[in-house]
């Protein structure tokens, strides 16, 4: 297990020794410091809460920062030739791919936890922390604060399958830009897939995954927003695809001939 | 020229083996897609050696690498490395092993020594020390805290002996090694070779297209082409006076004459050879003057590795 650790160390490290990845974490921390400023300019008072709501609209950056980090974990490896001499070490490749997925996963917390703080410490310094949390927004029967944290979650979840998915392009396709390329399509087009097979008039379109992603229809509506559906059945189909992508990742990766 | 089937044991090489082979190929064969790149390879890289692998350019001798580092599986047949299995026992096998394969790419956004890092720390038996000394060794240290992204190709090239040399493998495999090194580099590595076979018993195998090269550095080679083993062959026998040996007699005009004295030898490019061994040569030597045929040399007909290497693979070679 100790050794594994060295395996996950060596993956951060390629992770942060490059200056793409401290300018990614440098973008994110302005926006988690600047947009407060901004919002506090622009509105009244609006509370550390509902600015820290407010600053869920850019949490798709820590998403595509970690799709193109985990796009390139594998990819980059093949078009430097790097590969081969990693894959000559007493590790078999399962264990070697697998302590890239665990780095690129710590990578993803971190931007999460760089996002969040530094979105709160700001929020609470310009807006001061209420001591008894806002009282409850509009016809949800959650508190600003409750609402918070639960879409944090569920962007979180959002974000695996989307990392996940990057994941495996990068393992099938051994190219980088192909596939931040196709994470990143698919990330903008899914609301597109799901307006074809509206899931609200062929049941199929329920186990889409675009269907699934996005867990916070559920706080606004415990069907969802097709209807006919929940949060334990948006699960099951996230655990299955999310079981097939990696499943998938890991057998290419085992399999393939290494001819870079 | 005696052309060697693959099955067939290898005259003269057998008989100096002392000890297991380090590297055993069974019957390895290649496909992707709908050709074949080997052909049921089967050979004995015997211990302690520097062992060539000469080829033409496409004749297989990086896929045979690849398939000896785990990086492509044979279609059928294995690898046996010191006893194990390349396809059951990957990871047993390959810890005896270091390599190069192909040009050796590293990270360029870290430095050479964070490079070696990177491999120190997917092993238990490399110590701070030991990089230190195989920095050294490699002559890199003036600029191993310098990113690779700075280093010149033969630089790199030391880095890549460096990280295949850092646990101390009992088989380094160097694909192409003097690729990009300078004169003095070449020469360096392969002092550095010989001594490893020496000093610690290592087991080298190198692939090489350069004739010239493996003629200096290698104690056997083998020849492959067009995906099949063609011939193996020690270099650097001793010099054995019972010997037979092609030797040509310079005796000038009278050529024929010589040729119906002796009755034996032929007439090669309008020089005559004779197949003998030491004693002959004088003996044939005496009977020439006698005859009162003058001599006005003689001189063994050495074919260079080159020579066999181009007869073998019928000059060109790529397939």
């Amino acid at each position: 297990m100790f050794d594994f650790l060295g395996l996950v160390h060596n993956e951060s490290i390629k992770i942060y020794a490059r200056i793409r990845t401290w300018i990614m974490l440098g973008v994110l921390g302005l926006v988690a410091l600047l947009m407060p400023v901004l919002f506090s300019f622009v509105g009244e008072d609006m509370g550390m809460w509902n600015s820290l709501n407010t600053l869920l609209q850019f949490w798709f950056l820590p998403t595509v920062f970690a799709v193109a980090v985990a796009a390139d974990t594998v990819a980059g490896e093949f078009s430097r030739g790097t590969i081969k001499l990693l894959l000559i070490r007493p590790w078999s490749r399962i264990k070697i791919l697998l302590s890239k997925y665990v780095a690129v996963l710590l990578f993803m917390i971190a931007l999460y936890v760089m996002l969040t703080v530094l979105g709160m410490v700001m929020s609470a310094l310009l807006f001061g922390t209420p001591a008894d949390p806002d009282g409850l927004s509009g016809q949800l029967t959650l508190s600003l604060s409750e609402f918070f944290w639960w879409s944090l979650l569920y962007r979180l979840i959002d974000c695996l399958i989307y990392v996940t998915m990057a994941f495996m392009f990068s393992s099938i396709f051994r190219s980088n830009s192909l596939s931040v390329a196709l994470t990143i399509i698919l990330l903008f087009m899914g609301s597109l897939i799901t307006l074809l097979v509206d899931p609200s008039k062929y049941a199929i379109g329920r186990y889409l995954l675009f269907a699934n992603m996005d867990l916070s229809q559920y706080i606004v509506s415990s069907t969802g927003s097709y209807g006919g559906m929940s949060l334990g059945f948006s699960l099951a189909v996230l655990a299955v695809y999310y079981v097939v992508f990696l499943a998938l990742t890991f057998w290419v990766f085992k399999k393939r001939d290494v001819a870079a | 020229m005696e052309i060697i089937s693959d099955k067939m044991p290898v005259p003269g090489s057998k008989s100096k083996i002392t000890g297991e082979p380090v590297v055993r190929f069974d019957n390895v064969v290649k496909q992707i897609g709908r050709k074949t790149i080997i052909e049921g390879l089967t050979l004995d890289v015997p211990p302690g050696q520097v062992f060539g692998f000469l080829g033409p350019n496409g004749s297989g001798k990086t896929t045979t690498i690849r398939m000896m580092t785990g990086l492509m599986a044979p279609s059928s047949g294995d690898i046996v490395i010191d006893g194990r299995s390349i396809t059951q026992d990957f990871e047993q096998a390959i810890s005896q092993v270091g390599a190069i394969v192909e040009n050796p790419e590293m990270y360029s956004y870290l430095s050479g020594y964070r490079n070696l890092k990177q491999y120190a720390r997917m092993r238990s038996d490399v110590t701070k020390e030991r990089i230190d000394e195989v920095v050294q060794f490699t002559g890199l240290d003036r600029r191993i805290h310098d990113k690779v992204s700075t280093y010149s190709l033969g630089m790199r090239q030391r880095l890549g002996v460096a990280q295949a040399i850092l646990h101390r493998p009992k088989l380094l495999i160097l694909d192409e090694p003097t690729n990009g090194l300078d004169p003095q580099g070449i020469r360096e590595l392969r002092d550095y070779l010989r001594e490893l076979t020496r000093k610690e018993g290592t087991t080298v195998f190198v692939s090489s297209h350069l004739l010239s090269e493996m003629e200096l550095m290698c104690d056997t080679v083998a020849i492959i082409q067009a995906g099949k083993l063609i011939d193996v062959r020690e270099l650097h026998g001793e010099a054995d006076i019972h010997a037979t040996l092609e030797t040509i007699f310079d005796v000038g005009e009278r050529i024929e004459e010589a040729l119906t004295l002796l009755g034996g030898g032929e007439i090669r490019n309008g020089q005559l050879v004779v197949r003998t061994n030491r004693e002959g040569i004088a003996e044939i030597n005496t009977r020439f003057i006698q005859a009162g045929i003058p001599v006005y040399g003689i001189r063994p007909l050495t074919r260079t590795l080159e020579d066999q290497f181009l007869e073998m693979t019928g000059g060109g070679g790529i397939v």
